[in-house]
């Protein structure tokens, strides 16, 4: 069974090039649905039940990190990607204290994206090094 | 024999005229004759020179029973001596001479029959000599040298000496017509140069009382060649005692001569505070009646003196005042303090309101014991009107620093909302799109072929420069607006601040919170994120300092930040330059921060010393976050 996954984010082009990056990648994954606000996103992740949430954290009213969060608290079984502008040596900490399983910059989507889901999917961690990162 | 030689100017035909024989006479009667002072006068050892026939004597009288005693021996003396008399008095004391000469056991029925004593009526004979007011030289003389003459040829010897009394001088005088009186004087002394006789005027001592006949008694005095004292001093028995009473009547004269220059003194502080126009200056008794008035008082309250004085000053005061007693307190006041000011409401005499400065001071005598209470009553109502227009204009004033601080905050909330835009903008629409462009240009990176090495180089250059891109929007879009601050509070965002911070300047920055620190009122939040920023850019930009301190932290039901460096502080002089407004010393940055702390309730405090500036600043927590922040 194909690991599935669900894209939140309030920017039509992010989700675009997500979906063009992983379909291009792996089409042995598939994208289960998508989400551009915090709202739709919690329905989308308790109905589709996917096994990884890719998940922005800004976004209009409600934050990605409270959606994680909630993911947690709900005890929901998906597992959480945040996927960020934000580029700060304090992210690895707040993603954690957030209950999510790692984080990717935007910016190094194409070098980081597909690893850090097989990670995930493999039941590890990513918080990729801030200092490659970080200007 | 005592003579007081009084030195005047020598125009008198009397003048050097015989002292008369003095001697007492015997029982209670004392001959006023006997003390004969001569005005002017040759010296002493002339005196035997002086003729009998030709003096010119002023008796000064208390009662009129001593002139009429000191008339009966004059006239009894020339009787006696086979002279002639003349009496020129009024009803009353020709009667009393003809009775006391009676008494005498002078024959006066007789002596009237022989023509040796003719009497008249003094003011029918000045009715007859007077002309507009004055005494008529022509009338006089030809009036006078016919009742002479007469006497001179009933007289019983050769030369006689006719004795003469007049009494016209003193009517005139009495009547307050002291020129004609003077005048008068001095024609009898024009008569006497060419007729023989000796004259007796007399005037009553009552009519010399006031301080404005000093000058005029000297000029009567100088009209004769003798004067005779009153009968406080002619009725003294010796020498002794009469040198004794000049003794007495120095000292008085020295006394009277203080007391004039103090009364001197005292008018003219009268005159003056009657002339004060600007201030009402005026006395109460101890009851509070107005016993003196001046001018300014007059200008001030509307009252004339006749109108207020007697009244109780109580009539200034408006009725509500009254009833509540307090021109009674203040003179009680006054009265144990020994003065009482006050400011208030007074009222003039048309009913009028005008605003007061009243000064009450207790006035004490020698004793110390209150005779009253002096009052200055200013007018200041102009002065409290300036007042007002004063209050107004700060009122207005203040009004206008309120619209420009409401405009102020309206400004800043525009220029937050603004840079929120941009800032969302920026990292919404270019950031994503720069995001994803890089994403698919590192995408065909990886898919290109090893062949086209050029396109692979310049597909690199193009994911550096959209990573550039990226980062620099990431960084403009974060310091329009801090980065998480909405979605995590300062307790994240602070940190993540920071550490872009330290990267642009350099500065290491620490950063202490209290664990339990929990979110706050959007608002608040963001005011002091903009406080932590504008301190931080001052570090950056003015202090030099190496570090920057935050501290955030809960004190008192409020949460204070606190930024802390090391530099070499603000300039006392900008803290001079400013004044008491030391926020403004420090440009319009603060005086933002400021602004914002007013806006949330809260406060900003800078201190600076040259080891470097602590800005703090403290917000009440709102209750309701109390409330949820106390464990339950």
């Amino acid at each position: 069974m194909k690991p599935r996954i669900l894209v939140v984010d309030d920017h039509e082009i992010v989700r675009e090039g997500i979906r063009t990056l992983l379909g291009r990648t792996r089409s042995d994954w598939e994208i289960c649905g998508e989400a551009s606000n915090a709202g739709d996103a919690l329905n989308a992740i308790r109905t589709l039940e996917p096994d990884i949430v890719i998940l922005d954290i800004t976004m209009p009213g409600t934050s990605g990190l409270e959606v994680a969060l909630q993911v947690r608290n709900l005890r929901l079984p998906s597992r959480v990607l945040i996927f960020t502008m934000h580029d700060s040596e304090r992210l690895a900490t707040e993603v954690r204290n957030a209950g999510a399983q790692g984080y990717v910059l935007k910016s190094q989507a194409a070098r980081d994206l597909v690893l850090a889901i097989e990670r995930i999917l493999g039941g590890d961690t990513f918080f990729g090094p801030p200092s490659l990162t970080s200007a | 024999m005592t003579a007081i030689i009084i030195p005047v100017e020598d125009t008198n035909p009397f003048r050097g005229g015989a002292i008369e024989s003095l001697s007492r006479t015997g029982g209670s009667h004392v001959s006023v004759s006997k003390v004969a002072i001569f005005v002017s006068g040759p010296p002493l050892s002339r005196r035997h020179e002086f003729d009998r026939h030709s003096t010119h004597t002023v008796q000064f009288y208390r009662e009129d029973r001593s002139l009429v005693e000191a008339l009966t021996e004059y006239i009894g003396t020339a009787l006696t001596n086979g002279d002639a008399a003349v009496v020129i008095a009024t009803e009353a004391h020709n009667a009393a001479l003809v009775r006391e000469l009676n008494a005498s056991g002078f024959d006066i029925a007789k002596a009237v029959a022989e023509g040796r004593y003719q009497s008249f009526e003094s003011s029918e004979v000045l009715s007859q000599i007077m002309a507009d007011g004055m005494p008529d030289e022509l009338k006089f003389t030809s009036l006078m040298r016919g009742i002479i003459d007469r006497a001179a040829s009933a007289a019983r010897r050769d030369r006689p000496c006719i004795a003469v009394f007049g009494e016209m001088v003193a009517l005139l005088w009495a009547e307050g017509k002291h020129a004609a009186a003077i005048r008068l004087e001095e024609l009898w002394n024009v008569l006497a140069r060419t007729h023989s006789f000796s004259l007796r005027c007399a005037y009553p001592m009552s009519g010399f009382g006031e301080r404005s006949h000093g000058g005029s008694f000297t000029r009567i005095c100088a009209e004769h060649s003798a004067v005779i004292p009153d009968e406080s001093y002619t009725a003294l028995f010796s020498d002794d005692e009469r040198l004794r009473r000049v003794a007495e009547l120095q000292q008085r004269l020295e006394t009277l001569e203080k007391e004039k220059a103090l009364h001197e003194s005292e008018r003219q502080l009268r005159l003056l505070v009657e002339a004060v126009q600007d201030f009402a200056i005026f006395m109460l008794d101890t009851d509070g009646r107005i016993r003196t008035w001046n001018l300014g008082a007059q200008r001030i309250k509307g009252y004339k003196a006749a109108e207020i004085i007697g009244r109780h000053f109580s009539c200034f005061y408006s009725e509500e005042d009254v009833r509540a007693g307090k021109p009674q307190r203040e003179l009680e006041i006054a009265a144990r303090e020994g003065r009482v000011e006050d400011e208030g409401w007074r009222i003039r005499k048309d009913g009028s309101k005008f605003w007061a400065n009243v000064v009450i001071a207790a006035v004490k005598d020698d004793g110390g014991n209150i005779i009253g209470f002096g009052k200055v009553t200013r007018d200041i109502t102009e002065r409290l009107s300036a007042q007002r227009d004063l209050e107004e204009s700060q009122r207005k004033l203040q009004d206008s620093e309120r619209s420009l601080r409401q405009l102020s905050l309206h400004l800043l909330r525009t220029q937050d909302e603004e840079r929120r835009r941009i800032g969302r903008d920026l990292h919404d629409s270019l950031g994503q799109n720069l995001a994803v462009l890089k994403m698919k240009l590192d995408s065909l990176l990886n898919r290109s072929n090893e062949n086209h090495l050029n396109d692979a180089k310049d597909l690199r250059q193009c994911a550096q420069m959209t990573d550039d891109a990226v980062k620099e929007v990431r960084t403009i879009s974060y310091l329009l607006y801090p980065p998480m601050l909405e979605e995590m509070g300062l307790k994240s965002a602070i940190p993540w601040y920071l550490e872009g911070f330290m990267k642009r300047s350099g500065i290491v920055t620490d950063f202490e919170i209290s664990p339990d620190f929990k979110r706050l009122p959007s608002d608040i939040e963001l005011a002091l994120f903009r406080v932590l920023q504008e301190s931080l850019t001052n570090v950056h930009r003015h202090s030099g300092s190496p570090t920057a301190d935050v501290r955030l932290f809960v004190h008192d039901d409020a949460v204070v930040l606190k930024v802390i460096d090391k530099g070499h502080g603000v300039s006392t002089q900008s803290f001079e330059k400013s004044g008491q407004d030391w926020i403004g010393a420090l440009g319009v940055g603060l005086r933002g921060m400021s602004e914002r702390m007013r806006q949330v309730g809260g406060s900003l405090e800078v201190s600076s010393t040259t080891d470097g500036t602590i800005v703090t600043a403290t917000v009440p927590i709102p209750e309701a976050i109390e409330a949820e922040a106390k464990p339950s």
